[in-house]
């Protein structure tokens, strides 16, 4: 974990806000800074408290048999599609080129 | 009679008495809304006032006469800006969706429209749910009614607004850390953060998805027992959703008092912050229980201590995630300047989205990165799991636990903006009942020497609803 | 490129084989990832219907649009799919499992966020056998590890045409898939293209994907580096991971284009990387290369979080004896078995369990015979041309399992001959009647009543005087010529054995 009292370093940061997809320019970053340092006392008040809980145990659980049956609903039709977004044409939505797959 | 004071409950009542009808009471709203906009400090509560909300209104007329006599019917409802309904714009207080028109609606909002109820408008919201005084919305604050210098909470703040300024009956929200509840109590209305699941969230644009729910604003305790009796209940298409049935919340009889064991969390009542007024108006309210024959002791629950810092581990993180689909693809602001796809998502999200959820953005991914391995959300997840067998614990000695709903009252406007932490800690005394996933109802005990409201929350144990609503009956009738 | 790479075979350690390429050893390392779309009625969050092609977003819905205040939800029926592959594939499936979220942005990625499973897979630990022998050799069997089988969704498709945009279709987004990812197992392209085509065939046999390649039902990522001894030290080169190849030839040939692109770049840039470095590739069928795809210097990181909306769930013990009841018996099992019970050519065996519905057709005509072979015989002499030139499937048939059966038995029984069987099968699936129908309508009953061949016998050496003389002479081909005008004479329905029984009989008492 990051305990140095700079909160966050340069490249730290720009990587941040790269994968905020947010431009430097449009955050305040003195603002942040005291955000970050404010996150990590909250880092450190919970490492006093956290014990051996299951994490698990914070979130409700179910069994496969209540899940969902499958079967199939229609949902949206194109008309629903050219009422939420200008770059709909011809059945696409038109996006900046883009190669291969994302992953 | 000014149909504007009348509850929800008694505007029902008068629809199906045929003394009101549905189309005099959307002109009412109408009516004052237009009114206070022209004032000097109007509450710009709504961000929309639906044009066609006459039209339902008379289609709800139709109906009743033709022998329609569903459980809402013709009744009308205010609904925050990030809670979907078909055909109308749902934008999160957000320049990021302009132009957005939801195409399916919220079952929350379906199940209501289902049982005849007519949406009013939209109300106003700290952008997606961030902040806890409606100043972070891209349309401009609103104000509270009860002192227009002062905000109304958030941030669901325009829903408290509405229903505190006699522009709606009822309204809904939203919370995640407190934001039903603080603005009840800064307004002077009863708020409902119901417990995780009881509501579905389908529909409902999130922001701290294991912690969101949809939350009901009132001026009555009844209103709230009747829109829940509609709108509870398993929904298909929202997988966290519980399995129950509330429709018997739709006659709440007052609660027995007598008998009642009450917890006061000691970090919370016996904290350096509080209010002094407020911890005089709590000291009441303990000693109304008292006197009605409940127990009220303190309790210490030291990991309560943690709840603000576990509280932001986990919404944040969340936030960032779910704000990840905002990109200007596929609806909403697209802004391309022309070099390519992630250009477009820089500049659209850039542009898009405030100050104040771009940094909780970063935060949020600052949490999840590869620099604590994902630790520090499992380490809330697991102070969070704590604090819920904790909290159970007392209510397994318990029937409720009772703490103020802020340590202040409502501030003015402004004075808190630029101070994100300052803001954060109006939430101190809400998140662990998120955290926890119960129920709270604030309700509005009393006012400082200066008639600004102050809000106490009643909480239950998970699915305790009915208990709690028949609590602050009880103290309702006793008024 | 690679001329001067000669394979000295099994000097290997770890069963790895060393080739050597000038004055460099080295080993090649393999490793897998299997995106396989299942078979499910809707798709993995939503009740959108799950099925290939269509018009283009025609079907969408809130949740696999990633709309604002859509949530998913998980279908029973694709958390079953994902157990059965699993058992299919000898893994351990999980009691308890849930689901997370992987983030990146691509405009394809409807929410910023891939919903997948990362710390808790559905399914661990399995593997397959892969047979590196030609077909007509004895099997040469490798295990091939399976470290993990995940859920996860799929996402949209992009339409690449001229011009500064792409067009997306979400149909496929949100499509069920499980990931299967194999340990770095495999030594050479072959056997990462053996490894595709054995969990294709395992998984298509279930009915847990219809392993279309074309479609993209499945597509693999090949992680693959080398371990390079150079003067008796050890290095390793980057590992370049292969993404999206959608056929065996993909496979095979961008690995070996990779051996010998990983090989030139280690002699011309001794640069060091850290561990586990990798490169993100696709491969160039048309220019024959692996072309990098990453340009920036990005700083991946998908911040994995548990997925809030989807509550965690258990498997119960009975849901999953019923998952690993549902697996029923997989190809090799079949294989071995056919050879052991029906006594079948390797080369039978495998045309026969190709396919599973015909496997199981087989079979039960074979039940139903007294003459398995002659069953086997029936389907892939005739049946199978029969189904390739109409082009129509088992289930178009007129006949039944049993109706081979029943036209295997009057041969063996002796009520009809081979020559006559051809006939009754022509007639057979055209009119769909059972073979005893035919044989009796026709009153093509072969004749085996020993007096009434006698008879006819009789009647033929009668009239051929000169071939009775013949046949005193020592020309015993006589019996043949004789035995076919008896068979003429009975227009072909006598017993063939017994005529020429008879035949000899006769001639000899004369």
């Amino acid at each position: 974990m990051d305990k140095n009292q700079n909160p966050i370093d340069a490249t730290t940061f720009d990587n941040l806000l790269y994968l905020s997809r947010l431009s430097p320019e449009s955050t305040n970053v003195d603002i942040l800074a005291g955000q970050v340092r404010q996150i990590v006392d909250y880092f450190e008040i919970l490492s006093r408290f956290a014990g051996d809980e299951n994490p698990y145990d914070a979130y409700p659980s179910t069994t496969v048999e209540q899940l969902r049956s499958g079967d199939v609903v229609k949902s949206l039709e194109p008309s629903d599609l050219k009422k939420i977004t200008g770059e709909y044409m011809d059945g696409y939505f038109r996006v900046p080129k883009v190669l291969g797959g994302g992953a | 009679m000014n149909i504007c004071d009348l509850s929800l409950v008694e505007l029902k009542t008068k629809l199906e008495s045929g003394e009101l009808t549905s189309l005099a009471i959307v002109q009412a709203y109408r009516a004052a809304w237009e009114a206070d906009n022209l004032t000097e400090k109007p509450l710009k509560g709504y961000i929309e006032f639906y044009p066609d909300a006459e039209d339902a209104a008379r289609e709800a007329d139709a109906a009743r006469a033709g022998g329609d006599r569903r459980p809402l019917l013709g009744l009308p409802f205010a609904v925050k800006d990030n809670i979907s309904i078909k055909g109308k714009s749902c934008t999160c207080g957000s320049n990021i969706l302009s132009g957005y028109i939801a195409p399916y609606s919220a079952t929350v909002t379906g199940r209501l429209m289902a049982a005849g109820a007519v949406p009013l408008g939209r109300t106003n919201m700290d952008e997606f749910a961030m902040g806890s005084s409606t100043e972070y919305s891209s349309y401009g604050p609103s104000r509270n009614p009860v002192d227009r210098n002062l905000t109304p909470g958030g941030s669901s703040g325009g829903s408290a607004a509405v229903v505190a300024g006699g522009q709606a009956p009822f309204a809904l929200g939203t919370e995640t850390g407190g934001s039903v509840r603080l603005p009840a109590s800064y307004c002077g209305i009863y708020g409902l953060k119901p417990t995780y699941g009881t509501l579905s969230r389908s529909g409902v644009v999130a922001f701290g998805s294991s912690l969101d729910q949809v939350g009901l604003f009132s001026r009555k305790v009844d209103d709230i027992g009747l829109a829940l009796s509609v709108m509870a209940g398993k929904d298909a298409h929202d997988d966290t959703s519980a399995d129950l049935d509330l429709s018997s919340l739709a006659h709440l009889e007052p609660a027995q008092i007598k008998g009642m064991k009450i917890a006061l969390p000691k970090q919370f009542v016996e904290a350096k912050g509080l209010d002094p007024e407020i911890a005089a108006i709590f000291e009441k309210a303990c000693a109304w229980f008292r006197e009605n024959g409940a127990s009220v002791e303190t309790v210490s629950i030291p990991v309560l201590e943690a709840s603000i810092g576990c509280y932001y581990v986990i919404a944040l993180s969340e936030a960032a995630s779910n704000l990840s689909r905002f990109d200007g693809i596929r609806y909403g602001l697209r802004k391309d300047p022309g070099q390519g796809y992630d250009e477009l998502y820089v500049a659209t999200r850039s542009d898009g989205f405030g100050p104040e959820v771009k940094r909780r953005i970063v935060i949020g991914n600052y949490v999840l990165s590869t620099h604590f391995s994902g630790e520090c959300y499992k380490k809330g997840m697991s102070v969070r799991a704590r604090i819920q067998k904790d909290i159970a614990e007392v209510f397994g000695s318990y029937d409720l636990l009772l703490c103020p709903t802020s340590p202040t009252v409502a501030f003015p406007l402004g004075s808190k903006v630029d101070d994100p932490l300052a803001m954060y800690l109006s939430d101190l005394y809400t998140t662990f009942v998120n955290l926890a996933r119960i129920p709270s109802l604030s309700v509005p005990m009393g006012e400082t020497k200066a008639g600004l409201p102050v809000g106490v929350q009643i909480c239950g144990a998970q699915f305790a609803e009915e208990k709690i609503l028949k609590v602050a009956k009880a103290w309702e009738v006793s008024r | 490129m690679s001329d001067s790479t000669k394979s000295n075979g099994m000097n290997s350690v770890g069963g790895r084989a060393v080739h050597t390429d000038g004055d460099l050893e080295y080993e090649v390392i393999i490793g897998c990832e299997i995106h396989c779309e299942l078979l499910t009625r809707t798709k993995a969050f939503c009740s959108c219907e799950n099925r290939y092609g269509g018009l283009p977003n025609t079907r969408v819905c809130p949740v696999c649009l990633g709309l604002p205040g859509s949530m998913p939800v998980v279908s029973r029926e694709y958390v079953e799919f994902g157990a059965v592959a699993g058992y299919a594939l000898d893994c351990s499936v999980s009691s308890f499992t849930k689901f997370d979220r992987k983030h990146y942005f691509y405009p394809d990625l409807v929410k910023g966020y891939q919903i997948t499973q990362y710390d808790l897979p559905l399914c661990t630990d399995g593997h397959v056998m892969i047979n590196l022998a030609q077909s007509n050799e004895t099997p040469r069997l490798k295990k091939v590890r399976i470290e993990r089988i995940h859920l996860e969704e799929d996402v949209g498709k992009s339409l690449h045409i001229e011009g500064a945009h792409s067009y997306i279709d979400y149909n496929r987004s949100g499509v069920p898939l499980i990931e299967i990812v194999s340990k770095p197992d495999m030594s050479s392209p072959e056997e990462a293209s053996l490894f595709m085509q054995n969990i294709r065939e395992i998984l298509r046999y279930i009915g847990a994907t219809d392993g279309n390649l074309e479609e993209g039902s499945m597509r693999c990522d090949a992680n693959i580096n080398l371990k390079v001894i150079e003067n008796g030290k050890e290095f390793r080169t980057p590992i370049s991971e292969i993404k999206n190849m959608n056929s065996f030839k993909a496979i095979r040939d961008a690995c070996t284009y990779e051996i010998g692109r990983q090989l030139r770049e280690f002699r011309e840039d001794r640069q060091v990387f850290s561990q586990g470095f990798k490169v993100t590739m696709g491969w160039d069928e048309a220019k024959g290369e692996t072309i990098v795809q990453r340009t920036k210097n990005s700083f991946i990181d998908y911040r994995f979080v548990v997925e809030p909306d989807i509550k965690p769930f258990t498997l119960s013990d009975t849901f999953l004896s019923a998952a690993r009841a549902k697996v029923g018996e997989r190809p090799a099992e079949k294989r071995d078995r056919f050879r052991k019970d029906y006594g079948l050519s390797d080369f039978d065996v495998n045309t026969l369990t190709a396919d599973r519905a015909l496997a199981e057709w087989f079979e039960d005509a074979a039940k139903a015979s007294k003459d398995p072979k002659k069953a086997a015989n029936w389907v892939l002499a005739e049946l199978l041309g029969i189904l390739n030139e109409r082009n129509i499937g088992l289930a178009d048939l007129r006949i039944t399992p049993a109706h081979i059966g029943e036209l295997v038995n009057a041969v063996v029984d002796g009520a009809i001959t081979s020559r006559q069987a051809k006939d009754v099968f022509t007639e057979m699936l055209e009119s769909g009647d059972r073979p005893g129908a035919i044989i009796a309508g026709h009153g093509m009953a072969q004749v085996s009543d020993t007096s009434v061949i006698e008879g006819i016998v009789d009647a033929v050496l009668s009239e051929n005087p000169a071939a009775i003389a013949d046949f005193k002479k020592g020309k015993t081909n006589v019996v043949g010529w004789i035995t076919g005008q008896v068979m003429k004479r009975s227009k072909g329905q006598a017993n063939p054995n017994l005529a020429s029984t008879l035949v000899q009989k006769k001639l000899a008492e004369l």
